[in-house]
């Protein structure tokens, strides 16, 4: 039963061997899906191309019915499962700022080393400077700590905030994101096709 | 124009195989995918390397460099890594391999560069404050139905689009 | 093309529906084993101090919470601030198991001494509840430290023996009203007929319920 290391089954060496494959196979999807251009990646917020919503949603909704199924079928144990803790301030205010570096930069950490992979060069000073951001914000921390651990929720699910069971959320979830598959279809459709 | 390159692969296809990878990690590792973690892991070896004492005095860095293990020993820095490996890896069998520097015909490469870097200070900083970026927190906090996911997902797509008329210049 | 993308939306909203009506089920296991808990019971870890106690009410840090083991009367004398009265026969009931439960780091149980409270640990502890700990000396210890803390003498000397007497005078002020003083000595009298009993039920033999 899974998770094979909280379970014992693996040992943390072995953990970090599969940490590595495992990002083999993150890079390797997202540099086949065109995330290794910026260009692609900010369609999304200019209506010309929403292959990140759509990678996006259709990945975290793969995710979150396989564990779903495998919890269910006993092959995970879902509650050995990191969730992540939920301090609400910071999460939207880093989001946001996170959202206006997105649309200067033109990536997220993730893509930019992807990127950086294939020889872009903007996703290298786009590293350059999450490191620099980053530095910033240890360097700030003393002065911000209260803010960073503000309004502590634990590991709070979203079904449980919302007050509704799982299942319902999912089925939710997963309806409301076809209806946008869809529409977003239309849209681009009336859009002059670019391939970047 | 000769364009060696093939295609990109359909998005719902890569959106399904990142996904297995995903609940891959989940299954064998007990976590999702991360990214702003890697550098952070560089930053906290180069504080222990160069100037641990007075890095100790920061309680963040406290918390990294207090333990006996290099900072580098870290899942999201060598799951990066392999990141790395597999963007070379998928451009090479696709012909992109190239070095290049993408910018809208709008704007110059100075330019470019610039906002490059600039895009990458505010999203490391934020995604540190808020305990993940768009790999970490939004998607792999999406799949496991956190709430921080959702909301980090929500702040940065919702931050991007309130930003995205602003630097319309950049890219359209 | 249409026609897949239709088939394949229809796919993953069946699936979304079958995960709705999937029944939850938990996987995790429900007893330590006995070597790994009796490791965890050498381990001195489960302990915290009534100092590190009060710093943590005083800060009002707000991932802990304390759980009262003593019986409702007792507790409705006097508790500590905050604290959620779950009596000794009561742990292995619901109303626990949905405390626990809760994301909070750190359930610290206590009762007039360390026995009782030590005792509901190492049942919790099997039933595979982590982030339980226990106050070392419980209320008795309480008293002595922190509503009346004693001076140190000559033979404690050092820096830490100094500021430890004086955070327990801050917190002595802090958590001492008019009554509490009183009430306290008093359930310090009826600790000496309380703390010598032994727990009464074996919890071993009893089934924990079936939680989801």
């Amino acid at each position: 039963m899974g998770p094979l290391l909280a379970q014992g089954i693996i040992s943390p060496e072995w953990n970090y061997f599969f940490a590595f494959i495992i990002g083999i196979g993150f890079g390797f999807v997202l540099e086949q899906a065109g995330f290794s251009t910026s260009r692609k990646l900010v369609g999304l917020f200019y209506g010309y191309d929403f292959v990140v919503f759509r990678v996006f949603f259709t990945a975290a909704i793969t995710a979150m019915l396989g564990l779903i199924f495998f919890n269910y079928f006993g092959w995970i144990d879902i509650t050995k499962i990191l969730v992540n803790t939920t301090y609400m301030p910071s999460a939207i205010v880093g989001g946001l700022i996170m959202g206006a570096g997105f649309i200067l930069g033109g990536f997220c950490p993730g893509t930019s080393v992807c990127a950086a992979a294939i020889g872009k060069i903007d996703a290298m000073f786009f590293i350059a400077g999450v490191f620099i951001g980053e530095f910033i914000l240890f360097q700030l921390y003393p002065v911000l700590e209260k803010f960073y651990h503000a309004d502590y929720q634990g590991k709070i699910k979203v079904y449980e905030s919302l007050g509704m069971k799982q299942g319902l959320f999912v089925i939710l979830l997963i309806i409301v994101a076809v209806g946008a598959f869809i529409v977003t279809t239309w849209i681009e459709s009336k859009q002059k096709k670019v391939e970047y | 124009m000769e364009d060696k390159s093939k295609k990109y692969m359909r998005p719902y296809m890569a959106g399904f195989l990142l996904g297995l990878v995903l609940l891959a990690s989940f299954y064998i590792s007990g976590r999702g995918l991360g990214a702003s973690g890697a550098m952070k892991a560089v930053i906290m070896e180069g504080a222990d390397k160069v100037a641990q004492s007075s890095a100790m005095e920061n309680p963040f860095y406290y918390k990294y460099l207090s333990r006996d293990q290099s900072p580098l020993r870290s899942w999201v820095f060598i799951e990066v890594l392999g990141v790395l490996i597999g963007g070379i890896l998928s451009g090479a069998l696709a012909g992109r391999l190239k070095f290049k520097l993408e910018h809208s015909p709008k704007i110059t490469s100075r330019t470019r560069i610039f906002a490059a870097i600039a895009g990458g200070i505010f999203f490391g900083f934020g995604a540190q404050l808020a305990k993940g970026c768009t790999s970490g927190a939004a998607l792999s906090g999406m799949a496991n139905l956190s709430l921080a996911g959702f909301v980090t997902m929500l702040s940065i797509f919702g931050g991007a689009y309130i930003f995205a008329w602003f630097g319309r210049k950049l890219w359209i | 093309m249409r026609t897949r993308y239709i088939i394949l939306s229809v796919l993953v909203i069946v699936l979304g529906f079958i995960a709705f009506i999937l029944p939850e089920k938990d996987n995790s296991q429900k007893e330590l084993q006995p070597e790994l808990l009796h490791k965890a019971m050498i381990q001195q870890t489960r302990f915290i101090t009534t100092d590190e106690v009060a710093h943590l009410i005083i800060s009002e840090d707000p991932s802990f919470r304390l759980i009262d083991i003593r019986p409702e009367k007792d507790f409705n004398i006097f508790h500590l601030k905050r604290a959620i009265n779950i009596d000794v026969k009561d742990i292995l009931s619901a109303k626990m198991k949905k405390n626990l439960k809760e994301s909070f780091k750190k359930n610290i149980l206590y009762g007039y001494g360390t026995v009782k409270a030590d005792q509901c640990w190492v049942i919790l502890k099997r039933m595979g509840y982590k982030n339980v700990f226990v106050l070392k000396g419980g209320l008795n210890a309480w008293w002595e430290t922190i509503l009346n803390p004693t001076i140190p003498d000559g033979l404690e000397t050092g820096q830490a023996v100094l500021e430890q007497y004086n955070f327990r005078l801050a917190a002595k002020e802090y958590f001492s009203s008019k009554g509490d003083s009183i009430v306290v000595e008093k359930a310090r009298m009826e600790l000496q007929s309380n703390e010598g009993e032994t727990t009464g039920g074996t919890s071993d033999t009893e089934t924990p319920e079936e939680g989801c």
